[in-house]
């Protein structure tokens, strides 16, 4: 009761000071919403490149080439093995004819250049699909050490390690920008709530001398600071939920093969997170202007 | 109960506002601060409600020493001391009835008790019929008197009044003197920093005087020209 009676205080002040601070609210919303907008931005496409980077990783071949001459036991015995793994989603065996005949079809019609061969070049081989990228490198391993019958082992291993190695920079880079943004947010918001401290000091002294504490004296300045960030956020979700569509729109006729992310649940997750962020700068920059002024 | 033991007060510019003072009121005293400008009766009601602390020695109030009182029980102390300040202190942004539910609001009590509270202790002052106005619009003497409402709103056991007559006309200071004895006779502790001769002689109280920063006269039924003259 008590408390529902002291949060009605604070949210009602934390609202009429919002308003009377007039440029100053303005201008710290703004700040928010454009470094929440990036930092969605930043987000989307790191989602949108971890989707690609997905995709790739789960098209990862791994091919292994046998020997010229085995034993069907030593082949059931690999085969065996294979199975056994679990990041393997599938593997198929595929004989040299097999391949000579998929070779043919892939050259179409220049196919005559396989006439003059007198004897199949190509090996007996199995064709693997993985399930991650990060274990290719272990299974691989293992297989040469353990098979004397495999020749060797190709796999579209440059591909994933450049997605690997840019999706870290991005990230690095991502998160430096972020966090920059972040304390200009802050810095700006704390700004903001101290100069309503400021025009309110006269206030907050008589507050103290009659006995407010010091928390009910802090809380309406935090649901400030709380109100400048969620609308920050909203903002922020408004501008990306307009212009992401728009985006993908221009995109798609140039990257066709681009998978875009436009599934609900992860744009919801993604607003959420711009949601919380705003929040969470608008608390920290009101306590970080509150706190110096209450010792009076 | 308020007691102070050796106490000293040196401000940070190196004035001694207090110097080695000793006193006990008990509770529902009425105490006359007197003495010249300067002679450290602001700072010694300062001393009771914590706005400063003590360099050397001690104040005790209701046994608890309040220079060893936390900050977060600080605003408790000042519940229970009402404070009619020298310059009043009241927000020209609010209205008369705002600024005395402001004292009851920023404790936490309910709307409803505020309300009450706020129209009773304003019908006392006799203000009730401007409780809407901005303390601009009132003469200085009401603006006093908002403050008195606002000092006795929460029903402290303490009243501290800094020149609470300086700036009104006698029949009105009158009727001020007269609401504090009738607040002091349930039981509240006055004390009133003043200069008015004329009230402390009418109202035949204890008398304390100071003069830089000591205790030169403590008189029970004091009065003023008497004490100070010499």
């Amino acid at each position: 009761m008590k408390l529902m009676n002291d949060l009605n205080y604070y949210i009602k002040e934390a609202f009429v000071s919002f308003f009377r601070g007039g440029l100053m609210s303005f201008t710290s919303i703004t700040t928010i919403t454009i470094s929440l907008a990036i930092f969605g931005m930043i987000l989307i496409f790191s989602m949108n490149l971890k989707e690609f980077a997905g995709i790739l990783e789960s098209q990862v071949d791994v091919t292994i080439y046998l020997v010229e001459d085995y034993s069907e036991d030593k082949l059931q015995e690999l085969k065996d093995f294979i199975i056994d793994i679990p990041e393997i989603q599938s593997s198929v065996f595929v004989s040299k004819a097999e391949a000579l005949e998929k070779l043919r079809k892939e050259l179409n019609e220049e196919d005559f250049l396989l006439n003059a061969l007198e004897t199949n070049p190509l090996p007996d081989s199995i064709e693997l699909k993985i399930k991650s990228s990060l274990s290719v490198h272990d299974i691989i391993k293992k297989l040469r050490s353990k098979f004397l019958i495999i020749d060797d082992i190709f796999y579209g291993q440059e591909i994933v390690e450049k997605v690997n190695r840019f999706t870290q920079v991005l990230r690095i880079m991502g998160t430096i920008l972020v966090v920059l943004l972040g304390l200009a947010s802050m810095f700006i918001v704390s700004n903001t709530i101290k100069l309503t401290v400021y025009a309110r000091r006269e206030e907050i002294e008589i507050m103290k001398l009659v006995g407010a504490t010091n928390s009910f004296i802090r809380w309406p300045f935090i649901f400030e600071g709380i109100l400048q960030g969620a609308f920050g956020g909203v903002m922020a979700i408004i501008i990306i939920m307009i212009t992401y569509p728009q985006i993908i729109d221009n995109l798609k006729s140039m990257l066709p093969f681009m998978p875009f992310v436009s599934r609900k649940a992860d744009l919801f997750l993604l607003y959420g997170k711009l949601l919380f962020s705003g929040v969470f700068l608008g608390v920290i920059g009101s306590l970080i202007s509150v706190r110096k002024f209450l010792d009076v | 109960m308020i007691q102070m033991y050796n106490m000293s007060k040196v401000y940070s510019n190196g004035v001694r506002a207090l110097d080695n003072l000793s006193i006990e009121i008990e509770r529902g005293d009425f105490v006359f601060l007197i003495g010249s400008s300067g002679a450290g009766k602001s700072t010694f009601l300062k001393m009771i409600f914590r706005e400063e602390l003590p360099t050397e020695g001690h104040v005790i109030i209701d046994g608890r020493n309040i220079e060893r009182l936390s900050d977060s029980k600080v605003p408790y102390l000042r519940r229970n001391i009402g404070v009619v300040f020298q310059d009043f202190k009241l927000l020209k942004s609010k209205t008369v009835y705002e600024n005395v539910a402001f004292a009851m609001r920023v404790i936490g009590m309910k709307g409803s008790i505020v309300d009450r509270q706020t129209k009773n202790v304003l019908d006392m002052v006799g203000l009730l019929h401007k409780a809407r106005m901005y303390p601009e619009q009132i003469s200085g003497g009401e603006q006093q008197r908002v403050c008195i409402a606002r000092a006795l709103v929460n029903d402290p056991g303490i009243l501290l009044t800094d020149e609470p007559t300086g700036n009104l006309d006698p029949d009105i200071s009158k009727d001020i003197m007269n609401m504090l004895k009738k607040i002091n006779l349930r039981g509240t502790t006055v004390i009133m920093a003043t200069h008015d001769k004329n009230i402390v002689d009418t109202m035949r109280e204890r008398v304390v005087v100071l003069k830089e920063g000591r205790i030169i006269k403590d008189t029970e039924r004091g009065l003023y020209s008497y004490e100070v003259n010499e």
